[in-house]
């Protein structure tokens, strides 16, 4: 049985790519992860939740996470924060304010509408926010629509994240966090 | 009590402690008074407790104090529940709390009602959370939570901005240039290994 099933929907979590994701974000050097969970990227928080090359904190807002995962860069860390799209709309005045004016640099790693499969109007709406809040701050992103990149496209971004110092989003669609139809 | 007279309190006992200050006047009056570049200065409403709360965390070995204001707190409460929650003993929280917006002409906070920071934050779960108001409660506030390695927090009852304390000079630096300023400070302090040109060249494989 899959551990946990989508209301009335018959698709599953896929642990395969979850893994492949946490393993990337591994070896891309991330240690530090701030979240506020979401139910695209649930057992991703799982595998980093349970593995101790990972601090791992939960926060009460998107952006709250984003602050944490800051104050962790400036300590040495590299952190990432995994949030759900729908929060850039809570993160503006952050990546504004605080990782551009004061240049410090975050890998953030959300779930992704536009590339189609979100089945329920109120999550898309939300969600929709994420592309205009980061090109309205000049944040670097993409998506990965292929688990086949998911290493390339994290380490490229934390490349980017360390060597230029900026705040980099890669937005995962649901179809890479599910299996099943 | 004077935001002045709390800021020269904690000036007076700062020694190897990182801090970091919200946007309002005490940005310049902590510079004014007890500057090295161990402070980051100026953090936008709302976020200077979860930087702290990350900083701390990634440097259990050094004390963080975070300098916030009632307005800034109750934009973050969500925060202390996290700070609670993780309880790094090398975090501490200092709010300078006039109960309103200051800038703005002053209008009410929610403390200046019914809110009670000190209580919020008990019940958040940073059991080490009391309210001084005046200098000599804040002395001893302050003492106590220094001698202890414990997340802790203090809310300083302060008056409006004075006058006087208007004058204080703005920063000489750009907030870009205070986070260079402060992680070289970092680096040479040998907390963390500092940021380079090429800092992401380990990550490229030279295969």
């Amino acid at each position: 049985m899959p551990e946990e099933v989508q209301r009335g929907v018959a698709m599953q979590y896929s642990m395969k790519n979850s893994r492949i994701i946490v393993d990337a974000l591994k070896a891309a050097g991330i240690d530090f992860v701030a979240t506020l969970p979401d139910s695209f990227n649930t057992q991703v928080h799982k595998l980093i939740r349970d593995d101790p090359a990972f601090k791992w904190v939960v926060a009460t807002r998107e952006d709250e996470a984003m602050a944490i995962a800051g104050g962790a860069f400036l300590g040495g860390k590299k952190p990432c924060v995994i949030m759900e799209a729908s929060g850039y709309g809570n993160c503006a005045g952050y990546l504004a304010r605080i990782a551009i004016v004061h240049h410090i640099p975050l890998l953030i790693l959300s779930s992704h509408v536009p590339a189609l499969g979100e089945m329920y109007y109120h999550h898309s709406e939300t969600r929709y926010l994420a592309e205009p809040v980061l090109k309205g701050c000049g944040i670097p992103y993409c998506a990965l629509m292929r688990i086949e990149d998911a290493d390339t496209i994290i380490r490229e971004a934390q490349l980017t994240v360390e060597g230029q110092k900026v705040p980099v989003a890669i937005m995962i669609p649901r179809h890479i966090y599910y299996e099943g139809r | 009590m004077k935001r002045s007279e709390v800021v020269n309190i904690f000036a007076k006992k700062r020694t190897e402690e990182i801090v970091l200050t919200n946007i309002a006047l005490v940005s310049r009056q902590i510079y004014a008074t007890c500057h090295n570049d161990m402070t980051l200065y100026r953090i936008q409403m709302g976020y200077p407790l979860p930087m702290g709360i990350g900083l701390a965390l990634a440097l259990p070995q050094r004390r963080v104090i975070v300098l916030d204001g009632d307005g800034s707190l109750l934009m973050g409460l969500g925060a202390l529940t996290t700070a609670a929650n993780e309880n790094p003993k090398n975090l501490g929280l200092i709010v300078f709390d006039n109960e309103c917006y200051d800038n703005p002409g002053g209008l009410p906070s929610a403390t200046a009602g019914k809110a009670d920071l000190a209580a919020i934050a008990r019940a958040s779960g940073v059991a080490n959370s009391v309210t001084s108001s005046t200098v000599a409660e804040f002395e001893a506030a302050l003492d106590g939570a220094l001698a202890k390695q414990e997340l802790f927090c203090i809310i300083a009852k302060v008056e409006r901005t004075a006058p006087e304390e208007e004058k204080i000079p703005t920063l000489p630096f750009d907030l870009t240039e205070n986070t260079y300023m402060f992680l070289r400070a970092l680096t040479d302090a040998g907390l963390i290994k500092g940021w380079r040109e090429g800092f992401s060249r380990p990550l490229r494989t030279t295969k």
